[in-house]
């Protein structure tokens, strides 16, 4: 629908005023909400994404589309809750214990978001107990850990065994990234999915719901 | 056991027996052959590759090379190292200071995280007799001070601290014999991290939130630490993030001669940024990444022999210059004007992606599969120009945090002292154009070369020196970028390039 590819390609731009006012247009045309969600929003996201992975566009693009994402989200929830539309999932996402970096781990956060995924963010430098609680409290599927220093990866490790020893790892897919981290660390360390960057882990993170 | 065989590029051939099992690299490192490892040896960075001449490898082979890291001993081999050569820095020595004369002679160490520099000192007049620059062995471990820290934790501590002895001890011996005289003392300035490691103390709390550093006040030592001298001084750091490096850097610089509002900047894998403001110091670190070292740039590399440092344009062609012998990787300076070239020419657009609409452009025809070579076989990546803009950001925002800190408009800074080797060796212009100095501080940058070397001369000439050292090391207000809104804002919005 021209519509759709209308908004995917205005929140591609990041112009979120533009987005809002298209997505009431749809709403008002009478399209469904799910269908503006999908064939709109996250196919917007999504193109993002892959251009991020190839650094065909950087972080404050995807800022920026991210930003409008939220803008249109906001137009189209109410329209989504009435239609009986939840989110497919929810993630927990946050930076390790000693490490502060969080524009990576927002990237993620995004684009999971972006995939119609809830995410719930326990911002940075979080300890094993912090994620403990969190599983306990909000039941997520996937618990996302981000490490930016060869330093703090090893907190990846003992968050993981503190969710281990609190009896919930069969509960949780636990995925793990930064730029330190590669495949065969997370691999080590016992962490379920790994991802080189934030595209892929919005991918893996929507695999798991298929 | 099997036997390796090296042929280095100076023709030099060595044969070592390795057990069977070791990693290449580490076989290499503990048979003295230091070979840099930006990534650590994680298979990451593709800096410790060698040649294959003969044998078989556990990993993949591009170009005759494969990643020493990578590979597992399993058989007898030959390989092929090059061995590059660093430049020593200058240091600008245009700024009086009191000598006291002393007997014997005294050695004057800058320990960088990329490179060390000592200087000999005559202390009965002050003259500098010979300076010895080469590049920090502890590369193997790692490009930047976090992997380093990172090998400490895991039991490298003793090894990452003789290495950097063995340096110092070894400049001490030559010396000594080449002149037939008394090395007396030893005044070391560094950066937090390689203070720690200099003198054996394990430098963990530094790498991790609130990074807490074990000590930061001067140090007198004996040579019972490692190092073969009487008498060692370690000057004094501000914090975990501003060594004495950046301490010496201020007394030598001479910011604080100026009444004025001025800034001085030591710009390497960390950027540290000073602000004098009529006499009250703040200062703040800011985590750069090693681009400008060329360590996560694909053609990347050090300001050594075959490094591309400088590029121009002009009518349709680059010209470039190296600093030593045929080009074969570009370097901080070099990538600084490439960048600076192609915004100029509308090549990278504000956001940072290659622009290849423009068929009539020159320049397009340089670019294959999103790579714009600058010779056949050096080029620069889109995922090189990424890398730069976060380092150039880092930067940026840094000064513009610091600067906002301490409610100052940035037009206020009257001058700026830049110090490090990437400084002294950058253009301005491209230093400006690329986004990596604000605009408004174009007229303004003094270039100091080696502050650091020169603060720690003139702490061994007079003891004076010291004692302001340890002032300054108190007195300075440290703001912390990593947990300030205001830095993280900037530093997205610095990571575009501006026209004009």
């Amino acid at each position: 629908m021209q519509i759709l590819n209308n908004i995917s390609e205005l929140l591609q731009k990041g112009k979120a005023k533009d987005v809002k006012v298209l997505i009431q247009e749809a709403l008002d045309k009478g399209i469904i909400p799910n269908d503006i969600l999908n064939e709109g929003l996250i196919a917007g996201m999504s193109i993002i994404g892959e251009k991020f992975k190839n650094n065909e566009v950087y972080v404050p693009e995807v800022l920026i589309a991210a930003r409008a994402m939220n803008a249109g989200l906001e137009v189209l929830k109410p329209a989504l809750k009435k239609s009986g539309v939840e989110p497919i999932g929810r993630a927990i996402i946050c930076t390790v214990k000693g490490d502060l970096h969080d524009i990576g781990k927002n990237l993620v956060k995004m684009m999971i978001e972006g995939q119609g995924i809830e995410c719930i963010d326990l911002g940075v430098d979080a300890s094993g107990s912090n994620i403990v609680d969190a599983i306990i409290k909000y039941n997520p599927q996937i618990v996302c850990l981000s490490a930016l220093l060869t330093t703090t990866m090893m907190a990846q490790k003992d968050i993981i065994l503190a969710i281990t020893k609190a009896g919930l790892r069969d509960k949780v897919k636990i995925m793990v990234g930064g730029a330190p981290v590669t495949q065969d660390f997370a691999q080590q360390i016992g962490a379920d999915l790994y991802s080189p960057d934030a595209a892929s882990a919005a991918t893996l993170a929507r695999s798991l719901y298929k | 056991m099997s036997n390796i065989k090296i042929i280095f590029n100076n023709n030099e051939e060595r044969s070592l027996n390795i057990s069977n099992g070791t990693n290449l690299l580490i076989g290499l490192i503990e048979n003295g052959i230091l070979i840099p490892a930006a990534c650590g040896g994680k298979g990451l960075c593709g800096k410790c590759k060698v040649r294959l001449i003969e044998g078989n490898v556990t990993t993949d082979i591009l170009d005759g090379y494969f990643k020493s890291c990578k590979h597992i001993v399993n058989g007898d081999m030959t390989i092929g190292i090059d061995i590059l050569e660093g430049k020593g820095l200058s240091i600008a020595n245009n700024i009086d200071y009191e000598i006291i004369p002393q007997l014997n002679f005294g050695l004057a160490v800058d320990i960088g995280t990329t490179t060390i520099v000592m200087y000999l000192v005559d202390l009965s007049d002050g003259k500098i007799v010979e300076v010895i620059s080469e590049l920090n062995n502890q590369a193997m471990y790692g490009a930047d001070v976090v992997n380093r820290i990172n090998a400490a934790g895991q039991g490298q501590l003793l090894n990452l601290q003789k290495i950097i002895d063995n340096q110092i001890n070894n400049a001490i011996k030559y010396l000594s014999q080449k002149y037939k005289i008394i090395i007396s003392k030893v005044v070391i300035a560094g950066n937090t991290t390689m203070l720690h490691l200099a003198i054996g103390v394990d430098p963990t709390s530094l790498g991790v939130f609130p990074f807490s550093p074990i000590f930061l006040e001067k140090k007198m030592l004996s040579s019972k630490i490692g190092i073969d001298c009487e008498e060692i001084i370690l000057l004094p750091s501000a914090s975990a993030y501003i060594g004495s490096d950046v301490v010496a850097g201020i007394i030598s610089s001479g910011m604080l001669n100026c009444k004025a509002i001025n800034l001085f900047i030591d710009i390497g894998t960390n950027g540290e940024i000073v602000l004098n403001n009529k006499g009250k110091l703040s200062a703040c670190a800011t985590a750069a990444g090693p681009a400008f070292e060329g360590a996560n740039i694909e053609k990347g590399m050090g300001g050594v022999s075959h490094a591309i440092d400088h590029i121009s344009y002009n009518k349709g062609k680059l010209l470039y210059t190296t600093v030593d012998l045929n080009p074969l990787g570009i370097c901080g300076s070099g990538l600084l004007d490439i960048i600076a070239i192609l915004i100029n020419n509308e090549i990278i657009d504000e956001t940072g992606a290659l622009n290849k609409s423009d068929k009539n452009n020159p320049l397009i025809k340089l670019i294959r599969d999103n790579k714009l070579y600058i010779t056949d076989e050096v080029y620069i990546s889109q995922k090189d120009i990424r890398e730069f803009q976060l380092a150039k950001s880092a930067i940026h925002s840094g000064i513009e945090t610091l600067i906002d800190e301490a409610k100052l408009s940035i037009n206020s800074i009257d001058k700026v002292f830049l110090a490090g080797g990437f400084g002294y060796y950058m253009d301005n212009d491209s230093a400006i154009k690329s986004g990596l100095l604000p605009n408004e501080l174009k007229d303004k940058i003094i270039n100091v070369g080696n502050s650091s070397g020169l603060g720690a001369i003139m702490c061994t000439n007079n003891n004076k020196y010291i004692g302001q050292c340890e002032d300054i090391a108190k007195k300075i207000d440290i703001i912390e970028l990593s947990n300030s809104k205001k830095f993280m804002e900037l530093f997205i919005e610095n990571m575009s390039f501006k026209k004009g």
